[in-house]
């Protein structure tokens, strides 16, 4: 199956201390909490694609054909907001929840997509953002683990240790 | 009697084969079946838990629920700020729901189409915040969905349970196949295992069996020498006299036959041994161990021998068959290994066959050295002519009246460089034993022709053939060539034979014997008389001459006696018109015994011991000068090439 994976270098340093509001004005549609030391972060659309970008295509158990999806890696999106942790919640906007090792989301290729075909995602279509992996690329993704740790409509990951 | 040895293992071969590869096909087989069953196992697990509807039908009912009372809170009063929220989260969770490729087989009425329907005909609630009039609306278009959506959901529950139980007996059967199959597998492998260790000790029982005989072979009398290295033993080696012309004469299947009856008897009589073998064609071995190994070995051998004097009954046939018996055995401290025990058996029985027929023979430390002086012999004997240690005297045949040169016979000698010169007595069996003797007798008769062609035309050549060279079908052919290649007349050449080469009724002999004679050549009885059937010989064959054995003259009888026999046996030749010859004449009371009778021709050493070609060249001339009128060809002048 077709499988592509950019990663788009255009890494912008960002003023970190101006995170826990909206950078750019835009409504906040992913909130990092949880935790002890900072704050809770919140993003707006503009501040996630401030971050390095990265698309792939693959199939997924709900979309008929393969998809691109592009957005920020769950690695680099922690890595920017100098977030540390072993294990995090993922919450969505219709409370679905999950809990994952934070090692084997990013091992897995976590991508936070913020696009769909180039286009931004509306709730209808598990916009804005949407936590899934590259499942064409690995057969081991293909499992009930990862489709349950695909959270569509992700509007928060909190850090629990 | 059958053979059932003959056919038995290789019956037994094919079941194995077949049987093998049966169960290898069936192995391979199975073994695939193991896999595809492991395979859908596998893809059976993966569906099971790929499917998972009731969460997502479970999550779009709630989400119904919930948009509707977003949409009641603004019909209330409320702001409602997340109805485009819950529209577009109950929009997603439809879409999922109808890319589910089993929904089909679920929703038999549309109901989740017909929803999803509804719910985008209200997209203006994806952006707006609806008014208390369209969100009215929408609540009231959506109520009378929501009980069908519920009993929906549980329906698909139940049914997935349905699914899950059906599943689940799905995959027991395939777990409880690939039970079967391994357990099946396990069991092969047992039983492969058990077959290949029976076969193995079935092989090894055959290895060590004799296949005619069914008693221990060479290989597993050897391995129980090696055993049995220690105490007192004995061991006796049983050769069946004549084999070899009994197989000859009766054919093999019948000299089989003689074995296996002959191995029974074997058997019967040495139930006390360690081990009763058959080590060679004709040759059976036993081993004795333990304290009083030798006496019991000896009685063995004496039950052994008795139990040759009834005859053999084969195919309604009554056949006679003896065994030579040699014994060795270890000095009563036990020391000397069971190899070189063996060995000396086998000399004893060599020894025994030479001078001790059908009797048991102990072996002797001196047989060693005469075993070892006819084996070098033998090895020696196959160069002798190439090395020229072979040499042929003339022993003059005369007139037994006047004493005159009619003839010579050829008398074969050999110089052994280490032993010097070895007697015929003892050099001619070792010949005929590997059938050296087909090449040295036709060297002889070579030899014989090249002298004849010396000496006067009128003078006759005798020659000794024995069976095996009669046997030998291009023999008249060769007696042709050298007669002719030297110039010597066919009626110069006498061919001697004993009574004994006749004794079998072999065709080719007998045609061999009218071939020659046929050319012209003398076809002479030597020994007559010594043999059991002499006159019975004379009507077998049209001999010539009659040679009478030595042991008249030289015997016990009175002198009047012998003279009696002697002139019967000349009145009897001259009736049948053959010559006679008297061998052995030493004194001149013989010759006048033997001239008396009417006997023509003399030999011994009354007239002349065997002389060499020059002394018999030699003879010739005196006589020619002392009587006159021959003459005689310088010698040694070349022959014709």
């Amino acid at each position: 199956m077709p499988f592509r994976l950019l990663a788009l270098t255009s890494a912008i340093a960002l003023g970190l201390a101006s995170l826990s509001a909206p950078a750019s004005g835009g409504a906040p549609i992913l909130v990092l909490g949880g935790t002890a030391a900072k704050p809770a972060q919140a993003l707006d659309l503009a501040g996630l694609d401030a971050m390095p970008q990265t698309s792939f295509e693959t199939n997924t158990p709900w979309h008929k054909g393969p998809v691109t999806f592009s957005g920020v890696l769950l690695k680099d999106y922690l890595a920017t907001l100098g977030a540390h942790g072993t294990r995090v919640q993922l919450i969505a906007l219709n409370d679905y929840t999950v809990e994952a090792p934070v090692d084997e989301l990013v091992e897995g290729g976590a991508l936070l997509a913020t696009r769909q075909n180039g286009q931004p995602m509306p709730v209808s279509e598990k916009g804005p953002v949407f936590l899934l992996f590259p499942f064409d690329s690995r057969k081991e993704l293909q499992h009930q683990t990862y489709y349950s740790r695909s959270v569509w409509q992700l509007s928060e990951i909190d850090i629990l240790e | 009697m059958s053979l059932p040895a003959d056919q038995e293992p290789f019956r037994g071969f094919r079941r194995l084969r077949i049987g093998l590869m049966t169960v290898t096909v069936s192995l391979a087989i199975m073994a695939v079946a193991c896999s595809v069953l492991a395979v859908g196992y596998q893809q059976r697990i993966i569906q099971a838990s790929r499917y998972n509807n009731t969460f997502d039908f479970g999550q779009m009912s709630a989400e119904l629920l919930r948009f509707q009372l977003s949409l009641a809170q603004v019909t209330a009063g409320g702001s409602g700020s997340d109805v485009s929220l819950r529209y577009g989260i109950l929009l997603n969770r439809l879409d999922i729901i109808t890319a589910n490729e089993t929904l089909d087989a679920i929703d038999h009425d549309g109901l989740i189409a017909r929803l999803q329907s509804t719910v985008r005909r209200m997209g203006r609630l994806a952006n707006d915040v609806p008014s208390v009039v369209e969100a009215h609306a929408a609540g009231e278009e959506l109520r009378p969905f929501t009980r069908p959506i519920l009993q929906f959901v549980s329906l698909s529950h139940a049914q997935a349970g349905d699914d899950v139980l059906d599943n689940q007996r799905r995959l027991w059967t395939v777990f409880a196949a690939l039970c079967g199959v391994t357990l099946a597998l396990v069991l092969f492998g047992a039983a492969l295992i058990a077959f290949v260790f029976r076969q193995n000790l079935r092989l090894t029982r055959v290895l060590r069996t004799d296949a005619l005989t069914g008693i221990a072979n060479r290989f597993a009398f050897s391995a129980k020498l090696r055993k049995v290295a220690e105490g007192q033993r004995a061991i006796v080696i049983a050769g069946v006299d004549h084999f070899k012309s009994l197989n000859d004469t009766l054919g093999h299947e019948a000299g089989d036959r003689l074995l296996l009856a002959l191995s029974e008897r074997l058997k019967d009589a040495t139930a006390d041994a360690a081990m009763l073998a058959r080590v060679g064609g004709d040759e059976f071995a036993l081993l004795y161990a333990g304290p009083g190994a030798l006496e019991m070995a000896q009685a063995a051998s004496a039950r052994m021998l008795a139990a040759m004097h009834e005859p053999f009954s084969l195919e309604g046939r009554s056949l006679r068959a003896n065994i030579t018996l040699g014994m060795s055995a270890t000095a009563l401290d036990g020391a000397g290994s069971s190899l070189s025990l063996f060995k000396e058996a086998d000399i004893a029985l060599a020894a025994g066959k030479k001078d001790a027929r059908a009797r048991a023979t102990l072996f002797h430390p001196d047989m060693k050295q005469s075993f070892e002086r006819r084996q070098k012999l033998k090895a020696d004997l196959r160069d002798a002519i190439a090395r020229g240690e072979l040499f042929l005297l003339f022993q003059p045949i005369v007139n037994i009246v006047s004493g005159r040169t009619r003839g010579f016979e050829a008398l074969l000698r050999w110089h052994h460089p280490e032993f010097g010169l070895i007697s015929p007595v003892e050099f001619i069996p070792i010949a005929e034993e590997d059938n050296q003797i087909v090449v040295i007798g036709r060297w002889v008769i070579a030899e014989a022709c090249k002298q004849a062609a010396l000496w006067p035309g009128d003078i006759f050549v005798s020659v000794n053939v024995s069976a095996r060279q009669l046997a030998d079908s291009g023999l008249a052919t060769h007696f042709r060539d050298c007669l002719a290649d030297n110039a010597v007349g066919y009626r110069r050449m006498t061919v001697e034979i004993t009574e004994s080469t006749l004794i079998e009724n072999d065709d080719v002999a007998l045609g061999v014997l009218h071939e020659l004679r046929a050319m012209g050549c003398r076809i002479a009885l030597d020994d007559f008389g010594t043999g059991y059937a002499s006159l019975s010989y004379l009507r077998r064959f049209p001999f010539d001459k009659l040679k009478i054995d030595k042991s008249f003259l030289h015997g016990s009888a009175m002198a009047e006696d012998r003279a009696a026999i002697i002139g019967m046996i000349c009145a009897l030749a001259q009736r049948l018109g053959l010559e006679v010859v008297g061998e052995g004449i030493e004194t001149e009371e013989q010759r006048l015994i033997l001239a008396q009778t009417g006997c023509a021709l003399g030999q011994g050493y009354l007239f002349d011991k065997p002389l060499s070609p020059l002394d018999g060249t030699a003879r010739l001339m005196q006589e020619a000068t002392v009587r006159g009128g021959m003459s005689l060809p310088k010698q040694p002048a070349r022959a014709v090439a």
